[in-house]
């Protein structure tokens, strides 16, 4: 089945006061319909820059796309300008973000702001867009829907006020739903409604997702497949037994070891040291290799490839060459792995 | 609601009795008598009979009690000045120009400002925002009296474009609405690019983006409200800088307002007209802060909810 | 062999240790609080020239009294209303060149009229221009612009006042700058007395929070609806008008801004973890506030200070403006502008100078201060 989405090469670079900042370094993948797609990375791993250049929401003129094509519909979304791409995003590509407390205008009516699309985009009157609202206010799971239509955004709780951002992202039926760690600024218990009202619109409606986040353990129970980012680079791409089972990145593993487990009250939890790199300047080779205790010498010298581990599987580490020494994980991120296994079928 | 407006109205009511009691007093132990000024000398006997007509021979808390009373039924005493003449008189004879003038200084002001601002926010970073930048600090920087002086000498005694001075007809009051406006419109525009930039760069602007809505949407629509609203709590200082300009502007236009009579009348040691004119002013701001306040409260719905479940 | 497999040798693909200092590379060198401040300063090329301005301005109102032998109270009643004269820059207009606008039937007619009534010989007038022809609403007179070399005319040829004189013959220049130094030091001492108090009222309501909060905060409230304008007034009316009285009036209220801010940043700061640490360490309140607190609150203190020099200088200005200010012979720039306006459509020059300067100086200030905000401003460094 031909993808949906197919990003290939994609640059993206802000000028700053240091310098020019290169926060997304040749990015490919691609996304199936009704896919759930996770991307995962450190804060700054270029991971949320990536989703916003696909929403054209990359702010002029400090930001550019210099490089890069996003194919969706048959189109190159990095070359449509504002004006055309306002007509996609919102009603084929939208997007959930982070922090449902500052993402509703807090001096508009709920109702008003989840109908502004529908009235945009697929030319609805008033009336047929109030009715509409409502059933994705049911949707999304709001009680009391014509009542809590008529409310502010402060009238609303947290896990509340993210449902109603999922309402608005839904209201056109996007074919592309982009979910920028929706959870994060959540409640536990939320975090897990909140997730689980994700699958369930996802088979209802047959929606591709990409879904950001920096949490494996949300990976694990939401997405199909998994891309690692790192220094504006993905480092690993697969299913989600590729990565979770067969890690073969060494950050891929750092991740995996930092990930507490519901029985890891024995072992400590591993922590990767350093800072991620400069990306004004991003360093010679593999931007890792400072940070990784399985660096190969040639890791400073040379950016390594994508290699292919199986069909699904790839990643772009030196330790996959044919020259390399045989490396296993570290122990804890084998037993880690196992960890996962017991907690992601406890949770489904 | 109720309950936050009581607080504030019984607060209000605190600051004026300090304010009225502090006036009082302040007068009261200032050197020099009243009269001095009354050209030339005067016998102790005409001294004693203006002290007795004007009741200062009482004792100080009678004289106390005696104003209070009179203020709160709007009697400010008569004025040492002009004889018999009831400060409530001169002041509301007074009071039309300087409402005008700043009305007219106001609303211009605030709606120039608030377009600057908004210029200046939207083309961030471009000559547009530089230029307002640089009329807002000019407009906070340079004295009224100053940029009145400069607007007198070119446009009415040089050019002769608008008259020098007077309040006769609305030619006449351009110059000194300009004057008086310059800094209410500099605080206006820099709060408003302020506050416009903030917006501009919240989430929910982007998510707004995010759905498809166009750049005008977003500004009219999204943005202008909510950067708006906290440009009312500018009206504070803009209050108190139309009163501290109307003193120096009505001086420099001849405008017969109550600023240019407050000026005299320090200069006379006119105390009633003084101590009239300064409640006037004190009520005026503490009754604008109030209405600040209030008047958030409508238009933020914010406030508007939490208020209400107090 | 070809080349590709020549560049990935076995050699290569040995495992390497990371070295510490490698690791370290990769952060950012940290840049101190105050060093990182003045970088971005530095880079602010407004604040820079708000800065240039202000230290030439310090510069001549420290060393302009100097530069001439005139007293900033000597008064020579022969030498009044002279406009500048400086030697080699008459091309910029300072020239000593005095023009008269008079009136008459004739152009003749308003010349005489004009040398009679400012007692002129006639040798002097150098030049004469009609300004305005007969007509309705100037009762049909002539309006004549008459060039009189004023200095020679009042026996003066050699002398020089760079800025003028005023009306009773005393140097410009020289009480320009005096002006200059009072206003000054009144807005410095107005801002430090100011700083002083908000930082002790906000610090202490903040750092004891609570009952004593309570009602500090009680007092700055209904104080804070006093509009100053009025405060100020009645305080000058009260006190002996001078410099004291002044800098005390601007005091009584100044400060309740600065303890507001200081109050917050305070509470803020209180709260967070170092200062729990000295806590538990065993410090005690007064140590904390003095070596904790008021260091992180210092930016916040810094910007207030910098607003509340300009605003002094303008109120100090606006005070001598309604006649409440300084008494002569003392002069500030506002008193300076005071009397210059009662003259100022036949000798400008009188307003010009101090306008100027008053304005330089209040654009200098505040510019620097915005720049200072935003170099300090924590938020926005990254």
């Amino acid at each position: 089945m031909d993808p949906i989405l197919d990003v290939k090469n994609l640059n993206v670079t802000f000028d700053t006061y240091g310098g020019k900042v290169q926060a997304v370094r040749g990015v490919n993948f691609s996304l199936k319909k009704g896919e759930t797609l996770a991307i995962v990375g450190e804060s700054g791993s270029g991971k949320s820059v990536t989703t916003k250049a696909l929403m054209g929401l990359i702010k002029k003129p400090a930001g550019k796309i210099p490089e890069g094509e996003i194919l969706f519909d048959g189109k190159d979304l990095a070359k449509l300008d504002n004006k055309q791409m306002q007509k996609i995003r919102g009603k084929d590509l939208s997007m959930i973000f982070q922090d449902p407390m500052t993402s509703l205008n807090p001096t508009m009516k709920i109702g008003k702001q989840i109908m502004e699309g529908l009235i945009l985009h697929q030319k609805l009157s008033k009336q047929q867009a109030k009715e509409r609202a409502l059933e994705l206010l049911n949707l999304v799971g709001i009680p009391y829907p014509e009542k809590r239509m008529n409310q502010y955004p402060h009238q609303f709780s947290g896990g509340m006020r993210q449902r109603v951002v999922i309402a608005i992202a839904l209201a056109c039926n996007p074919k592309v739903l982009i979910a920028d760690e929706p959870t994060t600024a959540l409640d536990v218990t939320i975090q897990a409604q909140i997730i689980e009202l994700m699958k369930d619109i996802q088979k209802k409606m047959d929606t591709s997702i990409i879904f950001i986040t920096h949490d494996l353990g949300v990976v694990a129970n939401v997405a199909d497949r998994v891309a690692v980012m790192y220094a504006g680079k993905i480092v690993e791409i697969g299913t989600v037994d590729d990565v979770f089972y067969n890690p073969k990145h060494p950050y891929t593993w750092g991740l995996l070891g930092s990930l507490p487990t519901v029985d890891s009250n024995e072992e400590k939890l591993m922590a990767i040291p350093g800072t991620p790199p400069d990306l004004i300047h991003p360093p010679k080779g593999d931007a890792f290799a400072a940070r990784n205790e399985f660096a190969l010498a040639i890791d400073f010298e040379e950016e390594p490839p994508m290699f292919k581990v199986s069909d699904t599987h790839s990643a772009a580490t030196w330790l996959l060459h044919e020259n390399a020494p045989d490396i296993e994980p570290p122990a804890t991120v084998k037993k880690r792995m196992a960890g996962i296994s017991v907690e992601g079928e406890r949770q489904s | 609601m109720a309950k936050y407006l009581i607080q504030r109205i019984i607060y209000m009511i605190i600051t004026l009795l300090i304010i009225i009691s502090a006036t009082f007093f302040l007068m009261k132990i200032m050197p020099g008598s009243p009269f001095n000024n009354l050209g030339g000398k005067i016998t102790p006997e005409q001294q004693a009979f203006l002290e007795e007509k004007y009741g200062l021979d009482e004792p100080v808390p009678v004289q106390y009690f005696n104003y209070i009373t009179g203020v709160f039924q709007g009697d400010f005493g008569v004025s040492f000045q002009y004889e018999n003449r009831p400060v409530s008189q001169m002041i509301l004879d007074r009071i039309g120009p300087s409402a005008e003038l700043g009305a007219q200084a106001l609303i211009i002001g605030a709606i120039l400002g608030i377009i600057l601002g908004m210029i200046a926010a939207i083309k961030h970073n471009t000559w547009l925002d530089y230029s307002s930048n640089i009329i807002a600090v000019i407009g906070i920087s340079i004295p009224s009296f100053v940029f009145a002086g400069l607007l007198q000498y070119y446009l009415a005694v040089k050019w002769q474009i608008f008259p020098v001075s007077f309040w006769e007809s609305p030619i006449h009051t351009v110059l000194p609405t300009i004057a008086l406006m310059i800094f209410p419109m500099a605080i206006c525009a820099r709060f408003m690019r302020t506050e416009m930039l903030e917006v501009l760069g919240s989430d929910y602007i982007e998510l707004a983006r995010a759905k498809g809505v166009s750049n005008n949407s977003i500004m009219f629509k999204h943005a202008l409200r909510n950067a708006l609203i906290p440009v009312i709590t500018v009206l504070g200082p803009m209050t108190v800088s139309l009163m501290t300009g109307t003193l120096v502007i009505e001086q420099i236009f001849a405008v017969p307002g109550i600023g240019e009579q407050f000026v005299t009348s320090i200069n006379t040691n006119d105390y009633p007209v003084i101590m009239g004119t300064t409640i006037l002013f004190a009520v005026l701001f503490v009754v604008v802060i109030l209405i600040v306040d209030l008047l958030y409260g409508l238009i933020d719905p914010r406030i508007r909810i939490t208020g209400g479940k107090e | 062999m070809d080349k590709a497999t020549e560049k990935y040798s076995k050699e290569k693909f040995q495992r390497v240790h990371v070295r510490e200092e490698l690791s370290e590379e990769l952060t950012r060198p940290q840049l101190s609080f105050w060093k990182d401040a003045w970088l971005r300063l530095s880079k602010n090329k407004g604040a820079i020239g708000g800065l240039i301005v202000i230290l030439l301005i310090v510069a001549l109102a420290l060393v302009g009294p100097l530069m001439n032998d005139y007293k900033m109270d000597e008064a020579n009643y022969d030498a009044a209303y002279l406009p500048p004269k400086v030697p080699g820059l008459g091309w910029l207009g300072l020239d000593g060149m005095q023009t008269y606008e008079v009136q008459g039937t004739t152009v003749d007619d308003a010349v005489q009229r004009g040398i009679t009534g400012y007692e002129i010989e006639e040798q002097y007038v150098l030049n004469t221009e009609v300004v305005e022809e007969p007509n309705e609403s100037n009762d049909n007179y002539y309006k004549v612009a008459m060039e009189v070399d004023i200095y020679a005319a009042k026996g003066l040829d050699d002398t020089y006042y760079w800025f003028g004189t005023d009306n009773m013959g005393r140097d410009l220049w020289t009480r320009i700058w005096k002006g200059t130094q009072i206003s000054l030091l009144i807005g410095v001492l107005a801002a430090l007395i100011d700083m002083v108090i908000g930082v002790l009222y906000g610090g202490i309501s903040g750092y004891y929070g609570g009952r004593t909060d309570n009602i500090m905060q009680r007092i700055i409230e209904v104080l804070s609806g006093i509009p100053n304008l009025v405060i100020v007034i009645l305080m000058i009316m009260l006190l002996d008008p001078g410099l004291t009285a002044i800098i005390i009036a601007l005091s009584i209220t100044g400060w309740i801004g600065m303890a507001r801010i200081v109050r917050g940043q305070v509470m803020k700061l209180k709260g967070q973890e170092f200062v729990l640490a000295a806590r538990t360490l065993g410090a005690n309140d007064k140590r904390i506030l003095m070596k904790h607190l008021i260091p992180n609150v210092l930016s916040v203190i810094i910007i207030n200070t910098m607003f509340t020099i300009p605003s002094a200088i303008f109120f100090e200005s606006f005070l001598s403006f309604i006649g409440l200010g300084l008494v002569p012979p003392d002069a500030s720039l506002g008193t300076l502008i005071d009397t210059a306006f009662d003259d100022y459509r036949v000798y400008p020059y009188m307003l010009v100078f101090p306008a100027v300067i008053i304005s330089l100086l209040m654009i200098g200030f505040n510019i620097l201060a915005d720049g200072m905000r935003d170099a300090l401003d924590p938020k926005m460094r990254r």
